[in-house]
């Protein structure tokens, strides 16, 4: 008994000693987090810090964000979780909702879900009358105008939300894009209702599943089929008469995940990674190249950034400028995309060239549409013709 | 500090421990007394002053109190003085709040303008030190122990950072010699091993878990409760205070184990019994150890007949209400228990002891809910108000009822507690299973119950680990 005694005891004290001895070296190399956290600063000693006690609470703050084998640690906390309970230690910040069968949701489409529609009816007449007032105002300019409506992951997958969703309780509840979508019609706002997309295609026999498992957004597939019907649209719009088009003939499904497919199950930071994603995909495409490609100013949300980075990398549009919910911009050709910024109330000369604004939007941020780029556009476009009616009156005086 | 800190577990722990058992045995006392006062000084550094000094001054009049030093008069004055001073502090970092909170609720009630007042800062543990000072005090007045050797081994025996802020309450004779000379086997290490990790896992898997759900119930308007739900907040603040507290006394008792030192059992599965007599002999039994000895006794205890026994009893649990905290629901908490005490002394020849266990156990069970939601309420009319809720067997459900998140995890955990609680006929209770005994255990048995001590030391740290963790999917927006 005595050898395993100490045993036990080496054991014992090397197991609460090891995150000390790897957070001094380094080593043994700890598994790594996926996402984002603001860096912990190391608390500094003083003596008035000490005496007050708020040297202490810094440091039980930055040891707990730097101790050994921390990535190890949540991973192992995570995946006893979900795997006892299906839920996840940590959630991002309350971000990761694991539902049935090995689906992933963001809670925020979760919480949607469950509430139903917010904004009152008001809200909705006058966003949707200021949005036909903008694509009307662009249209003087010559430019076209798309609303896109990104579906929820949880509207057009309500099979797999965990039970404390209350998806019995649905068809009671109407959400705000069913309450809006009802305006932009009555007003003839040009919308590209892909939750109207996704809804038939999942209907339709065959079909294969429009996001991913793990993923926030449409996956792969979806997203295209989103950016060939983009195509089609904008090829309307702006009366092009070659433009590039994209037929989805087929799917193909491996295990080969295209970013951002499997980012909650990233997030979710388990032990088992890929095989949270599952099998992925992929759409069979027919390009048919036109020299009319638009030039499109995008404002969107993170569900533009697949379409997007598809239709850029097949070279289907002329170029084009993404501001990232109306504030970051990132610009093509001309230089590698990159982040840079776009002062919000930038007027309508961030527009110029364009041939069609498209503003993308997943159901749940409605009805803020473009978030605050239809009332600052409008307001500049006010200013605009105001000053320029005040010139033609000048002009016009004897 | 706490034990269940990941700067306890992975920082101050280890390097403690390396410091102790690498200095020669005449040393570790020093060591153990840094650690102990490094420990305090990291929650409450003015406080540690507090301590230091206060211990200094029972050290110096101790010197006084055996018996043939002084004549009695003397040495009882010198006991009142130091008992005094040390009970002195007690009131008023505890209770000077609530004085004069209360005293100038009543001036405003006559119209008086209240009494300036900056509030006082509550010194962590100076109930349970205060407790074993007096205890140090008593018995060397009695001469059930000698003065400490020096003011390094009492203050020690104050300080130890084991039982330093939560208990047990630790009588100076039970450890008075272990102060001066202790055995570090291994045996001894290896078992404080295992009753360390389980009372981590105690407080960091269940009470943690069962704090989530009794938070939300009493976090909730009473009015919005329904009676379901009243009772479900109920049962896991029973569950979270258990093995919160049970579980911190399981640490300090391992962690005293692997310093050499053998702390007494302070819980012993009070669900299960069938009085709250029976109760009181399984809770907190350090407490109700002090209170006979220090208190209950001293006031004449069961000698001068019925109505002197009695009102000593509610008297002592009075006090001991008041104790757990500085407020009225307190104090009712300790008279309920005090009431239910008489109760069963008074009808002892058919109380429900007699009857069977599964009468006793839940009528016993219930009426210590009932005084858990007195303990657990803010204020005394939260109290009535929640416990009303609970008695609305047949009332409607709220209009505005509040959400609880009960999921898979709080009930399986309900469940395990409830198990753990009530399942002292499993062979052998899981409590027991992590009680060993090396020397009559073979090395399976051992290295079953190591690798389930590990399991909890890692499941623990790595559940205290995610609460640091709180990222967001996409920054770059």
């Amino acid at each position: 008994m005595a050898p395993f005694l100490l045993i036990a005891t080496i054991l014992f004290c090397l197991a609460l000693a090891l995150p000390l001895v790897q957070l001094a070296t380094g080593w043994p190399e700890d598994a790594p987090l996926a996402g984002m956290e603001a860096a912990a600063a190391a608390p500094a000693w003083r003596r008035a810090a000490w005496w007050q006690g708020a040297f202490q609470k810094d440091f039980d703050a930055w040891f707990a964000r730097r101790v050994g084998f921390r990535g190890a640690l949540v991973r192992t906390a995570n995946q006893i979780r979900y795997a006892l309970f299906n839920e996840l230690a940590t959630t991002g910040g309350d971000k990761v909702v694991p539902g049935r069968a090995g689906w992933f949701y963001e809670k925020v489409y979760v919480d949607a879900f469950r509430r139903g529609g917010a904004a009152p009816e008001s809200e909705l007449r006058r966003r949707s009358a200021d949005v036909k007032r903008l694509q009307d105002r662009l249209a003087q300019d010559g430019i076209a105008f798309l609303l896109v409506i990104a579906p929820s992951k949880a509207e057009i997958y309500p099979e797999f939300l965990p039970p404390e969703a209350d998806v019995a309780g649905r068809p009671a509840r109407r959400s705000d894009y069913q309450n809006f979508i009802e305006h932009l019609r009555r007003d003839g706002v040009q919308v590209l209702d892909a939750h109207r997309l996704f809804a038939e295609r999942k209907r339709a026999p065959g079909s294969p599943p429009l996001f991913a498992r793990s993923g926030t957004h449409w996956n792969h597939y979806g997203a295209v089929l989103v950016a060939a019907r983009l195509l089609e649209e904008l090829a309307r719009l702006t009366g092009a008469k070659e433009p590039p088009a994209v037929a989805v003939v087929g799917a193909v499904t491996n295990r080969q995940i295209a970013s951002p497919d499997n980012d909650l199950g990233e997030l979710a930071n388990l032990w088992q990674r890929r095989s949270l994603a599952g099998r992925q995909v992929h759409p069979q495409v027919e390009i048919r190249p036109g020299p009319d490609k638009p030039a499109v100013t995008f404002i969107t949300d993170s569900f533009g950034a697949q379409l997007i980075t598809w239709l850029q990398r097949q070279r289907l549009l002329a170029r084009h400028d993404s501001y990232w919910y109306n504030q970051r911009h990132y610009g093509w050709p001309g230089r590698e995309p990159a982040a840079g910024s776009a002062p919000r109330g930038a007027g309508p000369e961030r527009l110029a060239g364009c041939d069609a604004v498209v503003v993308v939007q997943v159901e749940v941020l409605l009805p803020d549409v473009g978030f605050g780029f239809v009332e600052e556009t409008l307001a500049a476009y006010d200013r605009l013709d105001a000053a320029l009616g005040a010139e033609l009156r000048t002009e016009a005086t004897p | 500090m706490v034990f269940s800190s990941l700067t306890f577990l992975f920082v101050f722990l280890p390097l403690t421990l390396a410091a102790y058992y690498a200095s020669p045995n005449r040393g570790r006392n020093a060591v153990a007394l840094a650690a102990s006062l490094f420990f305090y000084a990291w929650g409450a550094p003015r406080f540690a002053l507090v301590l230091i000094a206060s211990s200094l001054v029972d050290y110096a009049l101790s010197r006084h109190l055996p018996a043939g030093r002084f004549p009695d008069g003397r040495r009882q004055g010198l006991l009142a003085l130091a008992t005094a001073l040390n009970i002195g502090l007690l009131l008023y970092f505890k209770y000077a709040n609530f004085f004069v909170d209360n005293l100038n609720a009543w001036l405003g009630r006559f119209g008086a303008e209240p009494l300036a007042w900056a509030a006082v800062a509550l010194p962590i543990g100076i109930s349970f030190f205060t407790f074993q000072k007096v205890s140090y005090l008593v018995d060397v007045y009695r001469g059930t122990a000698r003065p400490a050797r020096n003011a390094g081994d009492y203050l020690l025996y104050v300080a130890l950072f084991p039982q330093l802020i939560a208990g047990p309450i630790v009588r100076y004779h039970d450890v008075a010699l272990q102060l001066i000379a202790r055995d570090h086997t291994r045996a001894r290490f290896f078992t404080g091993i295992l009753r360390f990790c389980q009372g981590l896992g105690k407080k960091v898997l269940v009470a943690n878990t069962m704090a989530e759900v009794a938070d939300a119930a009493f976090g909730a308007a009473p009015g919005s409760l329904a009676c379901g739900w009243a009772w479900l907040g109920a049962v896991a603040y029973a569950f979270q205070i258990y093995f919160d507290f049970s579980g911190y006394s399981d640490m300090a008792i391992g962690l005293g184990r692997m310093l050499g030192i053998e702390f007494l059992e302070n819980f012993n599965r009070p669900y299960v019994s069938r009085t709250i007599t029976e109760f009181w002999r399984r809770w907190h039994i350090s407490l109700s150890n002090w209170m006979r000895e220090y208190l209950y006794i001293p006031l004449g205890g069961n000698r001068h007949g019925a109505a002197r026994t009695y009102f000593n009893l509610w008297l002592v649990f009075l006090v001991s209400g008041f104790w757990h905290g500085a407020a009225w629901n307190f104090v009712a908490w300790g008279a309920f228990h005090g009431f239910f005490l008489c109760l069963d002394k008074a009808f002892k020849n058919v109380r429900i002891a007699r009857a069977p266990a599964w009468v006793g156990l839940p009528v016993t069970f219930v009426l210590v809910l009932f005084s858990w939601v007195l303990f657990r309420a803010e204020t005394l009319a939260h109290a009535v108000a929640y416990a009303g809720r609970m008695l609305d067997l047949f009332g409607a459900a709220p209009e505005a009822a509040a959400a609880i998140e009960f999921g898979r995890r709080h009930a399986a955990t309900l469940v395990a507690a409830a198990v753990l609680c009530f399942g002292p006929a499993l062979k052998p209770h899981p409590f027991d299973f992590m009680r060993l005994e090396p020397a009559r255990a073979t090395v399976g048995q051992a290295a079953g119950r190591f690798a389930v001590a590990m399991v909890l030391l890692v499941w623990s740290a790595a559940t205290l680990a995610t609460s640091s963790f709180n990222p967001f999917i996409y920054f770059r927006f």
